[in-house]
């Protein structure tokens, strides 16, 4: 019983830790109308504690494996962009190997100032899907929806001011709220990202640059569950605070490699995992 | 909230004042509202027929406005004691100064008759002006002088009196190249009317500068109404707030055949006038060229700006220019910077051209075309041109690049078009909004590179990049001949019979280039006024309009003297020389000094003249001189110390003030002669320069020393153009005049 709280545990967050990654990763930026962006990634995460009810960091447990997500990104147009996203996943510990479909999501971001690049809201679902090999739970979640607010600090475009650092950082944050069909509690979300190009890129000289950038990624529950029975106590109060550090290169105008590592640093009832991703996305016209 | 109360309150008040404020509205064509209450004071802007201004206050015959719509503030012409014109002051026709601007007519009141008094402007035809005529001494008359007695000096002779502009002896702080009385209506302007979601309008100027989104659009003309999409069209001109639009009709809705308007904004060029020359001139040579002509542009009822009407580059635009629909047409990649033509650049041609039409991957033509060009020497290269291109149109090009002095180009910012008619090649030049004298300067950041206060009209005739079709054929004797005769018909001289009365003849002559300078100015003076978005800079462009003017004089002279004509020993002034081996990163961030005195003298006899100075060996132009009261002629030599702190300065001035320049003037006469004397200085680059760090080059001052004392600071600077001219200068016979332009001490 107890391993099954903790396996529920751990693919919960597993799940929603992909698909919330998924849409921090996103952010708040806006394709143009007309534009398509599609990711793919291959993550290998290593995940053999988790953070139990009183934050204490416990070994025990596995739920290592490699996924691969998949994100898509369109403008509808410049107001609107809808995106989705999935990822397969390939459980990998002894003696417990299974093939799974997360948690997929679909959602729409609309800018909330037309002429202001700043701030943009978001709207998604989380579709159920079975999850191949897995034992289903009746108190897995039917579906999950999710709202959230992004905003994200451009300097003015139209300064030609040669004082500007082209090498400067800005930030992004945003912050919402996911809440699921039934019997889990609701989650509030938040993160900050701070980003800054290591160097310049110009194409006529052939210079590519890397990015770094770094994300704070907060989850908690804001509300208790009155969960019915088998009462599950993972599904009591939570929080997890991830650490991911990226590098994006660009391959060409069109194309982006990305690599990144994430890290928990500290929770209560979830998984503490660690891993790390690379990542490859294209923009078509 | 006391006291948001009071500030809600003042705030009202003041609307309430603003209301019931004296408004009038402008009852002439347009009206030049003036930096302060005099004549000569400079022209900030021109007001339309019917703008509204508040009056402020009475000066003189100028009243104080402010233009109710922008705010803005400054002085228009309304003489005190009515209507009756003022006495002239000078013998030439007046300027529109003299012509009252404003009618006193409360907008709320019945206009009382005013009877509208316009002076006569004559504008000059616009035609190759003729060069005052060679000074000759006329032939004596009366006795023969004994052999005890000395000759009379011939006396001055006039100029023709072509540029009334020129005719006018300059009066102190006046322009040196004043661009008054043009005529709008001289220039063809249409008039475009978009409709679109009201959001949206706001949006397609305002959002992301690399938002590449679309927005529906009505296009409505006289023929009906149009569909399509419009989007933001451009690279750098992106991060302007006035953007550079393409419209996209949707099949079947076209606009006089036309499925894509594009309109290109002029937001780098707040003169907006480099393009529309550039363009000008590319189809007088009759170069295979798009159309392009100003487009006032209106949006949901709204005026936005004046727009340059570019035609699209498609099948219809070949068929029109009668080298048929099918053909290919390439283009260098913009951020590729290597479409040069070279073997290299077709090697990976995706990453350097941009294959256009027809449809497809290959650039076999193309590979064919730069490898057989390789392969070509530069002696028999005039047969290969023959063979593979109109080879007119590579000589054109090279032309306007050397007019325009054009340093943006020959790997980017042209087309290649193969047409199907006759399989020949042609160059469709484009781009020219960084011509006309501004300056690259590699040594500084984005976007000052391009973006800078630099300026230079004495580049050589070959700037730009490498590119085997401009070297090979200023190596071959016979087509480097055919660009310079080409180039001499577009400055007037040494027209030939085949040429004469041809569109291009005399294009650049600066009489006639002031006169097509004028008609651009007064047009954009009124858009100016009205622009939603207006470029920055826009307050400069005054100055820049006049730098244009300065450009085009001073790179005539030295064109014709380091091109056209030969040096005393036959030989010519300027060759084409190797290409020169580029700088390391860091050599290009030194400062580089080219410490020289240059020298020139000539013969001023003729009155109201300007005459160039050129120094005899270099080809260099070492003032324009203008004489205005002499009792014979005289000769004058100009001297320039350049590039060194000048040794000798007015009381209280430091030499870290002042430009690294000292002029000097000498006459050699009898009595003394008054000129107008117009000098530049160095300020091509951050490491080309003789302007000190941290100087306001528009707060110079000329000081000028006659030998015995320094005058009160006099004369004219212009800081973007990088000249200086002083007017009604005395001069002592067989004294060394000495000139300097310092700025006045910085208050701590």
């Amino acid at each position: 019983m107890r391993a099954m709280k903790r396996f529920l545990a751990h693919a919960l967050s597993t799940c929603l830790g992909l698909a919330i990654a998924t849409s921090a990763v996103a952010g708040g930026y806006m394709r143009s109308g007309g534009e398509t962006f599609v990711g793919v990634g291959l993550k290998l995460d290593y995940n053999d504690s988790f953070f139990d009810k009183s934050g204490e960091r416990q070994h025990g447990g596995c739920d290592s494996g490699w996924s691969m997500p998949l994100f898509v990104d369109h403008g509808l147009s410049y107001y609107t962009n809808v995106f989705a996203s999935t990822s397969v996943r390939y459980k990998d510990c002894p003696g417990d190997k299974a093939w799974s479909l997360s948690d997929s999501e679909v959602g729409l971001r609309r800018r909330v100032d037309p002429l202001s690049n700043d701030w943009v809201w978001e709207a998604s679902l989380f579709v159920p899907t079975s999850r191949l090999g897995a034992m289903r739970s009746s108190d897995a979640a039917a579906w999950g929806y999710n709202l959230g607010l992004h905003w994200r600090d451009r300097p003015d475009p139209y300064v030609l001011d040669d004082t500007r650092d082209p090498l400067a950082g800005h930030w992004d944050a945003g912050f919402g709220v996911r809440g699921w069909a039934k019997h889990l509690p609701l989650e509030g979300w938040a993160y900050v990202t701070y980003s800054r190009p290591l160097g310049l890129t110009n194409w006529a000289l052939g210079h590519r640059a890397w990015t770094f950038s770094a994300t704070l990624d907060w989850r908690q529950s804001l509300t208790r569950t009155h969960a019915t029975a088998p009462a599950v106590d993972a599904h009591d109060q939570f929080h997890l605070l991830d650490l991911r550090v990226s590098f994006e290169y660009p391959l060409s105008r069109f194309e982006r490699f990305g690599l990144s590592f994430s890290q928990s640093l500290l929770g209560e009832n979830r998984d503490d995992s660690s891993g790390i991703t690379v990542r490859y996305g294209k923009t078509f016209r | 909230m006391a006291k948001l109360s009071a500030n809600v309150f003042f705030l009202l008040l003041l609307g309430l004042a603003a209301l019931v404020a004296q408004a009038e509205m402008v009852r002439t064509d347009f009206a030049n509202l003036r930096a302060g209450p005099a004549a000569t004071a400079r022209v900030i802007t021109a007001l339309p027929k019917g703008a509204e201004v508040i009056l402020k206050r009475q000066e003189g015959d100028y009243v104080e406005v402010q233009v109710r719509r922008t705010g803005m503030m400054g002085w228009l012409y309304q003489p005190a004691q009515g209507w009756a014109r003022p006495a002239e002051t000078r013998p030439v026709n007046p300027s529109p100064a003299s012509v009252p601007d404003l009618a006193m007519t409360p907008v709320a009141q019945v206009p009382a008759p005013i009877e509208k008094q316009t002076a006569e402007i004559p504008v000059a035809p616009v035609h190759p002006a003729v060069l005052p005529v060679a000074i000759q001494a006329p032939p004596s008359s009366g006795t023969a002088a004994s052999a005890s007695q000395v000759e009379p000096p011939p006396p001055l002779i006039e100029a023709q009196v072509i540029d009334a502009a020129n005719a006018l002896p300059m009066a102190q702080g006046e322009w040196t190249y004043p661009l008054q009385g043009g005529d709008p209506k001289h220039l063809e302007v249409t008039d475009l009317h978009l409709e679109m979601d009201a959001l949206d309008a706001r949006v397609l100027f305002r959002k992301d500068p690399y938002d590449r989104s679309e927005f529906s659009v009505l296009l409505r003309d006289s023929a009906g109404v149009h569909a399509g999409k419009v989007a933001v069209k451009g690279n750098f001109s992106r991060h302007f707030l006035k953007k550079s639009l393409l419209i996209t009709l949707n099949k079947g809705d076209e606009k006089e055949g036309r499925r894509r308007i594009a309109l290109n904004a002029m937001a780098t060029d707040p003169s907006q006038a480099r393009e529309w020359l550039a363009w000008d001139l590319i189809h007088r040579l009759g170069l295979p060229a798009p159309r392009a002509r100003f487009t006032r542009l209106h949006l949901n009822g709204e005026f936005i700006g004046l727009y340059l009407d570019i035609e699209w580059m498609d099948a219809a635009m070949f068929e029109r220019l009668g080298l048929g629909a099918g053909g290919a047409l390439y283009e260098p990649e913009g951020e590729g910077y290597c479409g040069d033509l070279s073997p290299a650049s077709v090697r990976d041609a995706a990453l350097c051209w941009k294959k256009l039409s027809p449809g497809g991957e290959g650039f076999s033509d193309l590979k064919q075309l730069a490898e057989s060009l390789a392969a070509v020497s530069s002696s028999e290269f005039h047969v290969w041109l023959a063979q593979h291109f109109d080879a007119q149109s590579v000589i054109d090009w090279l032309v306007v690049n050397t007019l325009t002095q054009n340093g943006d180009t020959y790997n980017k910012n042209y087309f290649l078009h193969k047409a199907g008619k006759d399989g020949k090649w042609r160059v469709i030049p484009w781009d020219y909004d960084l011509a006309w004298g501004r300056v690259a300067d590699g040594a500084l950041p984005f976007p000052r590179t391009a973006y800078n206060p630099f300026f230079q009209y004495a580049f050589p005739p070959d700037l730009g990049m490498e590119n085997p079709l401009k070297r090979k054929l200023f190596e071959n004797p016979q087509l480097y001949a055919k660009y310079l005769d080409r180039l001499a018909e577009v400055l007037g001289d040494r027209v030939s019979g085949a040429a004469s009365g041809k569109a291009h003849v005399g294009w650049y002559e600066p009489q006639r280039f002031r006169h097509v300078l004028a008609d651009l100015a007064a047009l954009s003076r009124i858009t100016r006024a009205q622009e939603k978005y207006p470029a920055p800079g826009s307050e400069r462009a005054e100055t820049m309009l006049e730098s244009l003017a300065f450009f085009n004089e001073w790179r005539s002279h030295t064109l014709r003297a380091q091109l056209l004509e030969k040096t005393v020993f036959g030989t010519p002034r300027w060759m084409p020389m190797p290409p020169a081996t580029p700088l390391s990163d860091e050599a290009m961030r030194q400062r580089r000094h080219q410490r020289m005195d240059v020298s020139a003298s000539a013969d001023l006899a003729v009155r109201h003249a300007r005459l160039p100075l050129i120094e005899p060996l270099l080809g260099w132009v070492a003032g324009v001189a203008t004489l205005r009261e002499a009792e014979a002629p005289v000769r004058l030599t100009i001297e320039n110390a350049r590039e060194a702190a000048p040794m000798r300065l007015p009381p209280g001035v430091r030499a870290g003030q002042c430009i690294e320049r000292t002029w000097f003037a000498t006459v050699k006469s009898e009595a003394p002669v008054t000129l107008d004397l117009e000098f530049d200085y160095l300020h091509e680059a951050s490491t080309r320069r003789e302007v000190p760090d941290g100087m306001e080059e528009s707060t110079l001052q000329i000081h000028w020393f006659d030998g015995q004392k320094w005058h009160e600071p006099a004369g004219h600077v212009n800081g973007l153009a990088n000249f200086i001219a002083v007017p009604n200068v005395r001069l002592q016979p067989d004294v060394a005049h000495r000139f300097v332009a310092c700025a006045p001490p910085q208050r701590p």
